[in-house]
């Protein structure tokens, strides 16, 4: 009986390693541990022996049914492994297939230069202000010192309605509508569009300037040139950025400046950027008027403040590199995509 | 302003190279524009005059010279007409290498040796006035370098002089900044000599408005000679000046107005009908211009008339009836003030451009026209000899308006500057610049300005003087005191910043379009006329725009015609609405999409975007923005959509937006006749919204949430297809009990199986209770009380 046992026992671990694939491994535990199965005659066929045979005759069929569960456990083991990998494998993709859907868009570098100030403006405390595009001639000329002869003031120059309202020229009436509107101390920014009667290569009769203004009691001409050191460093991301202010003449600024740094492509060794000189011109400034803070109501023995003006097209191409003015007003995309 | 280096060394001579002068010019306020060297680079060529001049055997349009340099004798082949004995000319020497590089070597002409080159003036990069060689005067030294004796070695300076410093548009003005910058004396070399008086001509003047004109001189010089020649040194500072050679008279009226910056005007005197008068034009007056310009007068120009009629443009331009030529025996000097606000701008609105209109406008020294007098006549007679008449005054001159004392508190000083400058040094740098000053008190100057600055008028005037002078370098500082401001925004405001970023990463790009636009475009979007300007630079940037969107679709055409199927773009600005009187300037954020839904890609099917996908960008940015697209929601961030008629868009696909019922703006399709005119391909969508409307939000404020739990109950329903979705949600929530939480489509369908005229609409609804679980049978009479408030509507459960 001792070889039938065993044989029986090599049988079926034979069928279950030979078995490929769960199913067959679930016929073959019917057909040795299911109802009907061989192992479970034995066990019926128990009642029919002595108790002490049936000790004995138990054990062996214990030992056989362990056997034949464990190897069919180990062979089912097996089976989910390899189905496993295979199902893996088939769900292999191309990984390096693009996303689905995806396609950038931008900020147009005009927009992300006026951004830049303000964000350095705004931490030195300064805030947006806003005036409407649509001026008059008062705001736009007349309070900021301009004489009724200057030349900006002729047809040539300004977009004009009527005799009265214009197309701001410049930012800075937007400096008088805040003094106008409120107190020193007075720490602005004011971004926009401005217009002047001007189209070819290098003048755009739309473009865009940032005007500062500071105004407090003894504001310094010092504190002109520290304010746009600290600006212009942090523009151009250039701690020790050289600067240099030149005298200049405006009509709303008294003493007045332009501000030069050093070519940022060459650092002051002379390029055509910088045209050799080794600086480029970046903006003007200077202090405010008395006539200016007169027009407006302040006192100029009490309060003293800078300006200071920026063409932000000319910034936006010194620091992205575009070299027509005119790329910021097609709108073709091949520019804009860029600008990421 | 252009002048010669050399020139402005002759009155002041700064122990400086030119570099070094230049950027201290600049420093302090003079911008040199440009340096040039006064010729080009060449050598070896030397005056030198013609002995003979003899056929070639051998070709008929050269001839066989010999020159001296009077030491040696030349033999030179030369093919120039106007080679002739007895002329001098320059003779580049064997090895002289001439602009260009070209050197010149012995060279054998149709076989006839010749020892050199006779050069014409354009050979040398000088300015030619006729062709051939160029014919030097007879004084010309024989063998000096032609470099030398013309002082070629010289560079021509150029100054960007702004409008304030009329005072430095001359070698005088510019000396009076050198002295200032270097702490030097000036040279005055126009003070040298002086011509004798020896004729008793006058020109008898007037002056009828003296507060145009206070200062009208006039000298009378007789018979100037008629083979007068302007000497080489003039002709070549005229010309390193800029200004061309004319005739000897002139050119020292020209040469005086670059000395010492005085315009001045000769007329011929026996062309004037008796006196002059500085006056007023009359309206209709004319007059033919130097420049063959026929000027149409007005009362707002000055004029200086004979008897006749006008004879010159005060200040501008002299006439052309009346002007000096070579002919010209005896003329008149005229030396004068013309205030600035008597010139400024006609010039300009004539048409004109000129020299002493240029200085006029800026202010010329009220006291300098006497002492530019003195110069030129004396200039005039040496060079053209003649009998030079006494200067005259006109009669009804007054005392020219000069500058008045200005209070300079150096403490002030200080306090405008950040820089403490010593009262002494002040003193000094202003005495340099022609200040007469004071001391008031230890710190406080009284300063009299010289009558040439018509810019210092004020203390402030003075600062920038001090401060251009100590150099805008000096002012360093540490940053100074900067209060601490908080900066920050409130929680509840969109910026602006966070419209752009969120558009952006949708995948559009910001566009920048003009704000002004064709008329005839304007048109096709709206009824309103638009706000036009007076003076446009075209007909298609003519009016202010109402909308952004024509912008936009013309960047999209443009794209479009680049190749680009798929463009998505996006603009913040502003639009000009209602009249001039009343304008509303509305910032807005404006959209547009064309093309692909999706960008050219493997894993989607390609369609083409329509209404719903930039509606759905514009519910996103909505709710990024923090509103809210739930209709049941109260607060005043409820964002809704309805149907209306807009004039640019497709009548069955636009839809107005409103925010709690406020219109704020519009979404659809472009009408089809529009996007032809506009010259646009493809179905196109558009989005308009109000920024304005977007700025602020709720603040998020936290609601206890149920502990129960939800129930959904999903309901198809047929509906009129005329029925908005919008409609029929809403009737189910108004309908509804407090618990029902939530309304939504989540399917729709339109075909066979449907009654024509109706359309069915999967509804989903969830209910809650916050405060117990909802029964079943609860749910079921909720259910039927809605069904049959729907009934009443002619909406009925699918079956």
């Amino acid at each position: 009986m001792g070889n039938q046992w065993a044989d029986i026992q090599a049988e079926a671990i034979h069928s279950i390693e030979q078995a490929m694939d769960v199913a067959a491994l679930e016929e073959i535990r019917v057909a040795y541990t299911g109802k009907k199965g061989v192992v479970t005659q034995f066990m019926k066929e128990l009642g029919s022996l002595d108790p002490e045979a049936r000790r004995a005759r138990g054990a062996q069929i214990n030992e056989l049914k362990e056997a034949i569960i464990s190897a069919l456990n180990m062979r089912r083991n097996e089976l989910e492994q390899v189905a496993l990998a295979q199902k893996l494998e088939a769900e292999r993709i191309d990984v390096t297939l693009p996303g689905r859907g995806q396609s950038p868009g931008g900020i147009h570098p005009v927009t992300r230069m006026i951004r830049r100030v303000e964000a350095i403006f705004g931490s030195m405390g300064y805030s947006v202000a806003q005036g409407p595009e649509i001026e008059d001639d008062w705001h736009n000329f007349t309070a900021l010192n301009i004489p009724l002869t200057h030349p900006a003031r002729a047809m040539h120059d300004t977009f004009y309605f009527d005799a009265e309202r214009l197309l701001r020229t410049h930012t800075s009436p937007v400096q008088i509508r805040t003094m106008q509107s409120q107190t020193p101390p007075l720490k602005i920014l004011a971004p926009g569009r401005v217009y002047r009667c001007d189209s070819d290569m290098t003048h755009s009769p739309m473009f865009h300037q940032i005007e500062v203004l500071h105004l407090d009691e003894d504001v310094t001409f010092t504190d002109l040139r520290a304010t746009l050191e600290q600006f212009l460093g942090a523009l151009f991301e250039q701690d020790d950025l050289p600067i240099r202010l030149r005298p200049s003449f405006f009509p709303f600024t008294e003493p007045s400046a332009e501000v030069d740094i050093q070519c940022v492509h060459c650092r002051g060794k002379g390029c055509r950027v910088c045209k050799k000189t080794g600086w480029i011109e970046v903006l003007g400034s200077g202090m405010v008027h008395p006539n200016v803070l007169r027009a407006v109501g302040l006192n100029p023995a009490k309060v003293s403040g800078f300006a200071i003006g920026m063409g932000v097209e000319r910034l936006a191409m010194l620091r992205y590199g575009v070299d027509d003015l005119r790329s910021f007003f097609d709108n073709d995309l091949r520019f804009l995509e860029q600008f990421v | 302003m252009r002048f010669s280096e050399s020139w402005l060394r002759e009155w002041i001579n700064p122990p400086v190279d030119t570099a070094t002068l230049a950027h201290r010019l600049t420093m302090a306020g003079l911008e040199v524009d440009a340096i040039e060297p006064a010729a080009e680079s060449f050598s070896g060529v030397v005056v030198a005059e013609v002995r003979s001049v003899e056929p070639h055997p051998d070709a008929d349009k050269l001839k066989i010279t010999r020159v001296t340099d009077g030491t040696h004798e030349y033999q030179i082949v030369c093919g120039a007409a106007n080679v002739r004995v007895g002329m001098r000319v320059p003779l580049a020497t064997l090895g002289a290498q001439l602009p260009g590089g070209l050197v010149i070597k012995s060279a054998k002409l149709r076989g006839v040796p010749s020892e050199g080159m006779l050069c014409s003036a354009s050979e040398l990069g000088m300015p030619s006035v006729v062709d051939g060689l160029w014919e030097l005067p007879s004084d010309a030294p024989l063998g000096q370098s032609i470099r030398d004796w013309l002082n070629l070695d010289d560079s021509i300076i150029e100054l960007g002089i702004t409008p304030n410093r009329g005072d430095a548009l001359s070698i005088l003005g510019v000396a009076r900044d050198c002295s200032a910058l270097f702490d030097l004396d000036i040279t005055p070399c126009d003070q040298s000599s002086v011509a004798q008086v020896t004729s008793e001509a006058v020109q008898p003047a007037r002056i009828a408005v003296p507060d145009d004109c206070p200062v009208y001189l006039t000298q009378v010089i007789c018979g100037v000679s008629a083979g007068r020649k302007t000497p080489m040194w003039m002709s070549e500072r005229l010309r390193r000046a800029g200004i061309k050679v004319i005739e000897p008279i002139v050119d020292v009226c020209n040469y005086v107005m670059l000395e010492l910056g005085q315009p001045l005007h000769a007329f011929d005197q026996q062309k004037l009908q008796g006196g002059l008068t500085v006056r007023r034009a009359r309206p209709g007056e004319t007059m033919d211009a130097l420049n063959q310009q026929k000027l149409e007068m007005d009362a707002d120009c000055l004029v200086i008339a004979d008897e006749a009629g006008p004879v010159a443009l005060a200040g501008i331009i002299g006439g052309l009836e009346s002007a000096v030529s070579a002919g010209t025996v005896n003329i008149v000097l005229e030396s004068a003030h013309f205030t600035p606000e008597t010139i400024a701008g006609r010039a300009r609105r004539l048409g004109l451009t000129t020299d002493a209109a240029f200085r006029f406008e800026r202010g010329v020294d009220p006291l300098l026209p006497a002492r530019a007098l003195s110069r030129a006549a004396t200039l005039i007679h040496q060079i053209c000899g003649g009998q030079v008449g006494n200067a005259s005054a006109a009669q009804g001159a007054k005392a020219p308006q000069v500058p008045a004392a200005i209070q300079l508190d150096m403490s002030w000083a200080e306090r405008r500057l950040g820089l403490a400058i010593l009262p002494e040094q002040a003193r000094k740098f202003l005495v340099r610049l022609g200040c007469i000053v004071e001391f008031q008190s230890d710190t406080v100057l009284t300063v009299t300005p010289p009558s040439h600055r018509f810019d210092m008028v004020i203390p402030e005037d003075l600062l920038e003087e001090l401060a251009r002078l100590l150099g805008f370098d000096a002012f360093r500082a540490p940053m100074g005191r900067s209060p601490l401001t908080i900066g920050v925004r409130p929680e509840t405001e969109n910026s602006i910043a966070k419209v752009a970023d969120f558009m952006a990463s949708r995948g559009y790009f910001e566009a920048i379009s003009y704000s002004f636009i064709d008329p005839a475009i304007a048109e096709l979007f709206t009824s309103a006329p638009g706000i036009a300007l007076a003076n446009p630079i075209s007909s298609e940037m003519a009016v202010m725009r109402q909308s952004l969107w024509p912008g936009l679709l013309q960047a999209v055409a443009f794209n479009q015609n680049r190749q680009q199927s798929r463009v998505r773009l996006f603009e913040m600005g502003r639009s000009f609405k209602g009249s001039l009187d009343d304008v509303q300037e509305i910032d807005q954020l404006a959209a547009v999409i064309v093309g692909g839904r999706w960008p050219e890609q493997w894993g989607e099917k390609s369609t083409q975007a329509d209404f719903f996908d930039l509606k759905g960008d514009c519910e996103a940015l909505l709710l990024h923005l923090g509103f809210s697209l739930d209709p049941s929601s109260d607060h005043a961030n409820n964002v809704s959509f309805r149907a209306a008629a807009h004039p640019a868009l497709h009548p069955g696909q636009s839809a107005e937006i409103l925010i709690y019922g406020h219109p704020c703006g519009w979404l659809g399709a472009i009408h089809p006749d529009i996007a032809e005119k506009m010259d646009v391909n493809g179905s196109v969508f558009v989005l308009e919204l109000d920024l304005h409307s977007l700025q602020y939000r709720h603040l998020p404020m936290n609601k206890p949430r149920s502990r129960f739990p939800q129930v959904r109950r999903d309901l198809a329903l047929l509906k009129p297809a005329t029925m908005p979705i919008a409609e029929l949600l809403s009737l189910i929530r108004n309908g509804g009990p407090a618990s029902l939480r939530e309304v939504g489509v989540f399917d729709r369908y339109v075909g066979a199986g449907i009654e024509p005229g109706f359309e069915s609409v999967a509804v989903k609804l969830i209910f809650q209770e916050s405060e117990r679980t909802l029964t079943d049978d609860e749910i079921v009479g909720i259910i039927s009380d809605i069904r049959a408030n729907l009934a009443q509507h002619n909406i009925q459960l699918r079956t």
